[in-house]
Formats: C-alpha cells, sequence, structure tokens
C-alpha cells in the first residue's frame, strides 16, 4: 500500500515518522509523571506533617518518647503516663480525624466542582453545612430533652444536613435540574436554614449560643477514638464511591451534550453524586461543625498540576485535603498558645490561599 | 428519576449506613461514662432519673452541699448525717432506685456511696468521710448528674471562668496544701486577681478554647497533688475533657449565679472537707463555712424584714439587664435588639423573694429554657400603663470593657455613672412617673453578691430602717477582708459599686 504523503503537515504531531512518534509519546509521559510526581510530593509532604503533628503541641513531649507511646499503643502497652494520654488519647485521634476530615471534604469537593462545572463548589454547596448548623443549633437547644445524650448533636447535625440534598433531590425528580438550578436551590434552602438557626441563637441561654457558634466554626477537638470509626466510614465509603465515579465526571466534564453522545445518563449520576457527596459531608460536619475551605481549594490546587480527569484529581485532591487539614490542626492547636478552632484556620489560610491561586491562574483548567 | 438509579442511590446509602452503623457499635464506649458491663456507672442513672422528679433548676434553691452523704441538705456532713440515713433506712428500708421509688429521688443525698440504693451501707460511708479515709466523694455536677471527686492532700487549681475563680480564691487563699497554678483570668475580678501568683500561673484558655495539653502540662509537672480543674456544665465548658486523659480531675458545680454559696461549698468541702467537718482554722473548708456565716448573716436579716410585708403591701419589680439603644439616646455599648430580665432560676429572683418584692417578668411572658425573658420596651410601658408595676431596677451589662466582666470593674462603674441621666431619659418615654428607676453596677460588673441582695432589699424595703441603716461600704470592705485581699486589692468602693440612693423618677 502506497504510505500517504504528509509533507504538508510541518507540525511534528503529525510527523508520522519513527522520531516524531517517539517525542510524541516522550512527552505523554513526561506530562503524566508530572501529574504523578504532584501527588508523590504531597503524600511525602502529608507524611511529614503527620509527624510533626504528633510531635506538637503545647504539652513538651521529645519526638523519641512520642515514638516510643505511639509503638506502646501499637503493641497494646499503657505505661498510665501522662505523655501517654496526651499521644494516645489527645494528639493522635485528632491527627487522624484531620485526615478523615481532609480526605473526605475534598473528595467531596471535587466531585461537586466536577459535576457542577463550578470552581466555587464544596460540599457545602448545597446547603450542607446550613442544614448541619442548625440541626446541631437545635439540638443544642433542646438539650437533654432530645433524649440522645452526647450524640444528640451528632444525630441531629447529619439528619438535618441531609435535608437541602433531599429538597434537591426532590426538585430533580419533578423536572430535571441544571446545575445552576441545584446550585440555586442549595442557596434556597441555605436561607431558610440560617433564619432559623438565628432565631434558635436568639432565644439560647449565653453559654448555648457560645456553643453552638462554635460548633458552627469546625473543631476536632470532639474527635475521639469512639467516633473516628464511624467518620473512617463514611469517608472512605464515600471517597471510593466517588472515586468509581470519576469516569463519568470526566465525561460530564467536557458537557451534558458530549456526556450523552457517550451513553451516559447525565441526571443519574449527577444526583448519585450528589447523595454521596451530601452523606460524605454530612457525616463529617456532624462530627466537626464547619470546616471549610478545603473543599474548595484542595481540588482547585490540583486541578492547575493534575488536570481535570477525576481518576487522578480525586486521589491527589485527598492527600492535599488531608495536608492542609493537618497542617491547618498544627497552627491551631501548637502554635497558637489556646485552642482556635481549625474552621478559623483554615479560613485564615484557604481565603488568601485561594486568591492568590485565582490572580495567578494563567492557564484555563476547565 | 427511573427505578434503577433509585436503587443504586438505595444501595450506595446503604452500603454507607451499615459500615457506619458497624462502627459505631463495635467502638462505643459507656454513654454514662466510667465503667463497663450491664451495671451502670455510678451516678449515669441520675439525672434521667431525677429530672423526673425534680426541677434541675430549683435544686440549687434546696441544697447548697450539693455532696452525696449530706443526707440532712444543711451545709456541713457530719454525725447528724449519719443519724438521718439510719432514721430514714429503719422508717423505710432499703431503698432502690431500680424500683424507680420516688423515695430515692426525695432522699438522694442520703446515697453516699452513690450504687443506686440507700441503706446503712451509706452511714458508714458518711463516716468515712468524716474521718477522712473516705478515697472518693460523690457530688451533684451541674446538670451532668453525679461525678467523682478524689482527695488529695495538695490540691492545684485551674479555675475556667469567673465564678469558679472566685470560688478557686478563695479557697487557695485560705490555705497552704492549695495553690492556683492556672486558669482563665479574663473573666476574673480585681480583688481576685490581686490574690494570685502569676509568676507560675498558666493561661489555659477559655470555655470553648481550653488547651487540654496545657492541662496536661500541669498534671506532669503538679504530680505530687490532684491538679483540678474547676468549670461548669460539659456541654459548654470543657466538653468531656475528663475523656481527654489529661490526668486532671474535673470538678463541675453550680457557678455564684444561682447562689453565692452552693458552688463554693461543694467544692471546698470536695476539696479540704474530708475528715475536716469541723472547718478548721486554716483550712479551705473553714474559710467556706466563715463566708457562710458572715453572707447568711446579711441573708437572714433580710429575710426576716423581708417577711415582715404584708402582701399588699410589696413591692413589684422588673430587672432588665439587657438594653438596646433606645430612641436613638446613646447608651454605651447597648447595641443588643433584644432585652432580658432577671428572674425564675437567678440568683435574682432568691434575693427579690427574700425583701419581700414580687417579680413582674412572668407578666411580660415566658421564660427561655435558661430562665430569663426577652422583653420590648413596648411591653414594659404596658406593664407600667396597667399600674402594676413600681419599680425598675436596670442592671446595665453591655457597659462592660470587653464583654462579662473582666475584671475592670473601675472602669464599668465610671462609664455607668456617667450615663445615669441618658438611661432614665430612655426609659422615661416607656415608663410613667410613678415607677422608680434604680441604675446600678451587678454582679456581672463585679460586686460581690451579698452587695446585690442589699442593693435590691434597700429598693423594696424603702421605708425599713434596718435595711436603710445596712451601710454597703462597711459591707464591702468586710468582704475584701474575709477573702484575704483588703492588703492586695487597690479597689475602692466608689470604683465598684454605683446605686443612687434616690430613684430616677420620669417626667
Amino acid at each position: 500500500m502506497k504510505k500517504p504523503n504528509f509533507s504538508r503537515f510541518k507540525s511534528s504531531s503529525f510527523d508520522t515518522t519513527g522520531a516524531g512518534v517517539d517525542d510524541l509519546v516522550h512527552t505523554y509521559q513526561h506530562f503524566r509523571m508530572r501529574k504523578l510526581l504532584f501527588i508523590v510530593i504531597i503524600l511525602i509532604v502529608l507524611v511529614v506533617l503527620t509527624g510533626l503533628s504528633v510531635g506538637m503541641g503545647q504539652y513538651e513531649i521529645s519526638f523519641e518518647r512520642v515514638y516510643e507511646c505511639i509503638w506502646n499503643l501499637i503493641i497494646g502497652y499503657d505505661d498510665g503516663s501522662v505523655d501517654m494520654s496526651v499521644v494516645s488519647v489527645q494528639r493522635l485521634p485528632r491527627l487522624i480525624g484531620a485526615i478523615v476530615v481532609g480526605c473526605g471534604l475534598a473528595a467531596a469537593g471535587g466531585a461537586m466542582q466536577s459535576m457542577l462545572k463550578n470552581p466555587l463548589a464544596d460540599p457545602y454547596t448545597t446547603g450542607i453545612s446550613s442544614g448541619a448548623c442548625f440541626g446541631a443549633t437545635l439540638a443544642i437547644s433542646l438539650g437533654s430533652l432530645i433524649g440522645l445524650g452526647n450524640y444528640g448533636t451528632v444525630v441531629f447535625a447529619f439528619l438535618f444536613a441531609l435535608i437541602p440534598a433531599a429538597v434537591i433531590l426532590m426538585l430533580a425528580a419533578m423536572k430535571k435540574c441544571s446545575p445552576a438550578m441545584m446550585i440555586l436551590a442549595g442557596i434556597s434552602v441555605m436561607y431558610i436554614f440560617n433564619a432559623l438557626t438565628q432565631y434558635f441563637m436568639l432565644t439560647m441561654s449565653e453559654q448555648d449560643m457560645a456553643t453552638a457558634y462554635q460548633w458552627t466554626i469546625g473543631t476536632l477537638i470532639k474527635v475521639t477514638w469512639n467516633n473516628l470509626p464511624m467518620m473512617i466510614a463514611i469517608a472512605a465509603v464515600g471517597s471510593i464511591a466517588l472515586f468509581y465515579m470519576a469516569k463519568f465526571l470526566n465525561a460530564m466534564n467536557g458537557g451534558d451534550a458530549f456526556a450523552k453522545t457517550l451513553g451516559i445518563d447525565v441526571q443519574k449520576i449527577r444526583i448519585l453524586v450528589l447523595v454521596i457527596v451530601s452523606i460524605v459531608a454530612a457525616g463529617i460536619v456532624s462530627f466537626t461543625g464547619v470546616i471549610g475551605f478545603i473543599g474548595m481549594v484542595a481540588p482547585h490546587i490540583c486541578r492547575m498540576f493534575v488536570g481535570s480527569d477525576n481518576r487522578l484529581l480525586i486521589p491527589s485532591a485527598m492527600v492535599l485535603g488531608a495536608a492542609l487539614t493537618v497542617f491547618s490542626d498544627i497552627i491551631s492547636r501548637a502554635v497558637i498558645s489556646v485552642e482556635v478552632p481549625i474552621g478559623v484556620i483554615t479560613s485564615l489560610i484557604g481565603g488568601p490561599l485561594f486568591l492568590f491561586l485565582v490572580l495567578r491562574e494563567t492557564k484555563e483548567v476547565w | 428519576m427511573d427505578s434503577k438509579t433509585t436503587k443504586i442511590i438505595v444501595i450506595v446509602i446503604a452500603v454507607i449506613a451499615i459500615v457506619a452503623v458497624a462502627a459505631f457499635f463495635m467502638t462505643r464506649g459507656n454513654s454514662g461514662g466510667g465503667g463497663g458491663g450491664d451495671e451502670p456507672a455510678a451516678g449515669s442513672y441520675h439525672y434521667d432519673y431525677m429530672s423526673q422528679y425534680t426541677d434541675e433548676f430549683d435544686y440549687w434553691k434546696q441544697t447548697r452541699l450539693a455532696v452525696l452523704g449530706n443526707a440532712n441538705n444543711d451545709t456541713t456532713i457530719d454525725s447528724s448525717d449519719v443519724s438521718y440515713i439510719k432514721n430514714i433506712v429503719s422508717k423505710y428500708g432499703e431503698i432502690s432506685y431500680k424500683e424507680n421509688n420516688k423515695n430515692y429521688a426525695t432522699y438522694y443525698l442520703c446515697d453516699a456511696n452513690s450504687n443506686g440504693v440507700i441503706n446503712n451501707e451509706d452511714a458508714k460511708y458518711v463516716e468515712s468521710m468524716i474521718n477522712g479515709t473516705a478515697k472518693t466523694v460523690y457530688y451533684e455536677k451541674l446538670l451532668d448528674g453525679i461525678g467523682e471527686y478524689k482527695p488529695a492532700k495538695k490540691t492545684y487549681l485551674v479555675p475556667i471562668h469567673r465564678c469558679y475563680g472566685r470560688a478557686a480564691v478563695l479557697i487557695a487563699n485560705a490555705s497552704d496544701n492549695i495553690k492556683i497554678v492556672g486558669g482563665d483570668t479574663q473573666h476574673l475580678e480585681d480583688e481576685f486577681k490581686s490574690l494570685i501568683d502569676f509568676t507560675t500561673f498558666v493561661e489555659v484558655g477559655t470555655t470553648s478554647t481550653v488547651s487540654t495539653e496545657k492541662i496536661s502540662s500541669l498534671a506532669a509537672k503538679y504530680s505530687d497533688g490532684n491538679v483540678v480543674v474547676m468549670t461548669g456544665g460539659s456541654a459548654n465548658y470543657c466538653t468531656d475533657y475528663e475523656d481527654k486523659g489529661t490526668h486532671a480531675q474535673y470538678l463541675r458545680f453550680i457557678s455564684w449565679e444561682g447562689d453565692a454559696l452552693t458552688g463554693l461549698l461543694t467544692a471546698a468541702y470536695l476539696i479540704d472537707g474530708v475528715g475536716n467537718s469541723d472547718g478548721k482554722d486554716g483550712t479551705a473548708w473553714g474559710k467556706a463555712k466563715e463566708y457562710e456565716d458572715w453572707y447568711m448573716d446579711y441573708i437572714d436579716l433580710i429575710k426576716a424584714e423581708g417577711a415582715k410585708v404584708k402582701e399588699a403591701d410589696k413591692l413589684t419589680i422588673l430587672m432588665p439587664y439587657l438594653a438596646p439603644q433606645v430612641n436613638g439616646v446613646d447608651i454605651p455599648g447597648g447595641d443588643q435588639g433584644s432585652l432580658t430580665l432577671r428572674g425564675n432560676n437567678t440568683a435574682e429572683q432568691l434575693f427579690i423573694e427574700n425583701a419581700g418584692g414580687i417579680n413582674l417578668y412572668y407578666e411580660i411572658g415566658e421564660p427561655n429554657s435558661y430562665g430569663r425573658v426577652t422583653y420590648t420596651m413596648e411591653l414594659l410601658s404596658n406593664l407600667a400603663k396597667k399600674n402594676i408595676l413600681d419599680t425598675v431596677l436596670f442592671m446595665p451589662t453591655f457597659f462592660v470593657k470587653d464583654g462579662t466582666n473582666p475584671g475592670a470593674q473601675a472602669w464599668d462603674a465610671d462609664k455607668i455613672e456617667g450615663c445615669e441621666d441618658g438611661i432614665a431619659l430612655a426609659f422615661s418615654r416607656y415608663i410613667s412617673s410613678d415607677v422608680d428607676l434604680y441604675i446600678k453596677t451587678w454582679r456581672l460588673n463585679g460586686i460581690p453578691m451579698i452587695m446585690d441582695q442589699i442593693a435590691i432589699a434597700k429598693v423594696l424595703l424603702p421605708n425599713n430602717s434596718v435595711i436603710q441603716g445596712l451601710d454597703v461600704e462597711k459591707i464591702w470592705n468586710e468582704y475584701l477582708d474575709l477573702i484575704g485581699a483588703s492588703k492586695t486589692s487597690n479597689l475602692r468602693f466608689s470604683n465598684v459599686f454605683i446605686m443612687d440612693e434616690e430613684p430616677f423618677h420620669t417626667v
């Protein structure tokens, strides 16, 4: 068969000789390696931060002694010392909680941004945070009347966090929902819950109001070994489910029409992602309160380095989200002399960081 | 949505829910705290059970020494409590909470060993408290059920928030074996701050920002005794810190908001009263008893005079303590949108009752869960118009320097004194001229509670020469002497107590 004459095409992309193809392959491999390198680097950063987090705090304890305590914990030996208690009861649950929160919120945020094609989307876009805040405020206001003891706030926050998502699902059942419609519906529900929350806060005692307000800011201090497994379960299952949805989200990145040509039921996928994100975010926020910015900033940063392929974006966002949360926890706990809620720190760090990224952004990543 | 989508969604939710619930049941501890097994931990049943029979917000009216073993509900633990328990047991037999016996709720203070059963073992336990051999003492925590305290020879206190700081300083100043090593000084009056050694003091944060690691550091440093965090209910203060492995004990007791003595007596007994029922001099329990005697002398005097007032002659009163800017009148710091009255479960209600007055807050509206009534100036006007309101005693809270009572009493007093005319003018638009308006500092501006009581008595008993003859400045000096701050504090009476002898009459 006669070889086609491509001589009029000067671009090396159309160079069908071996050298041109090798260049293309090499370029692609380099492109892919860069992305993987980014993930490896932030994984290393996470490991370093993890080591620092467990060793730093207001309680002075040497690094050797910290890891001795961790080893004792692993082998099931408790020497009864204050060192052991600080490491095993105070620091380790918080550290693991920070990783879980960061992973879960970042995965949820990345999925939301891809699904809604909106860089401002985060796990709370559908009004989850306002629903959770209202649920927690209601639980604090009712106190012992709800009869759920220490779990009252958690249960109420979780249940009410799902209501906004349920509202959007009902809307979707009644008519086809575009991403903009979902966001607007979420905002509407957010206003309703915010108003109800403010009303309850006005009728509370000062102490209850302070408790409710602190809950809204977000804190890791309530994370204990008892509630960690549930948080891990929700975040892990949800993140795996979102990762499974990655290829669908990739198709939807090209637009609804494009995705439909690939045979994807866009509406169905959108609803499914919304449900999973809602459960993950509600599950986390019901234990920690509203920890902002992680779900928005982490995927956004990762998108600049790994692109919009959700198969890489979601895992990398999870690692970066975990690193950011651990870093914020170190600041909130170990650098400042009092216990500052982590939600304050994530906002203080995330806000300027996000602004910097927006101003520096030179390429289109959407 | 088609059925396949619905199925997928349901499956995803179910998987997450099953895994989460499984994780929850595999790892949850006992919700009541304490030991494991089928039997509830000591006192874990207390709150749910007791709430069937007692109004938790009234308990401090009934019980000042909220320690189990104070069987006869007075303010000491001695042989009379042993006899009381034996009499109850002989009358009713063994009383167990498990049978939901209402008698248990009535006589719960007899359950000295807090095992849910009142019997002669409790009498023996009280004896061990008296002779100092009891290793654990049980007390009624603020809204959190029954707590445990293990006394030690040395105690290092970490008070969190203002009212606990007052009790802590009084207790620590009375004994060489008790020291304040940390806490939250943001909300502590100047006269108490003058008694703290700040060279070794560690600021641990306040309310919701208390650092668990700093408390752990203190526990490690002062391992020769108890490090005791004195704070309020777990819902609002140091939530679940008992489970944080700080190696400190947490005393959660009623603050001085409800009554000046309950928290002080309970804390002082736990820390320094076991084996010291008589309250020897030089001990914290002894000092607490001395404070009680001084305080109750005045309370009893006021009660006696208040009891002489005939029903028809009782004066009615409202005590607002938060107020907005009113009609453009510049009330410094007064930017709250709603107004709140003191009443119901607060000390002011007791003070009004003691002085033979009637608090009209119920006429305004229903109290919220914390016993406070929110009202508007229009509602106040309605009451004045009906000619049933005699007195308004306004306690400006938002003049305080940086929030509620940071200890800047002099600043508060100065501001309030400078704004009295403006406040009177603001109120004059809403209440008629025959309503007496008083403006005074109160305990959130840092005055001791006894002075609050005396001020209220003077307002409600204007024609009583005994009450009008009480010298408030003399009482302030007695108070400073009693707490040991007369030489250390440079606060003057005029920097603390503001209330004109004559009311403002609106035009």
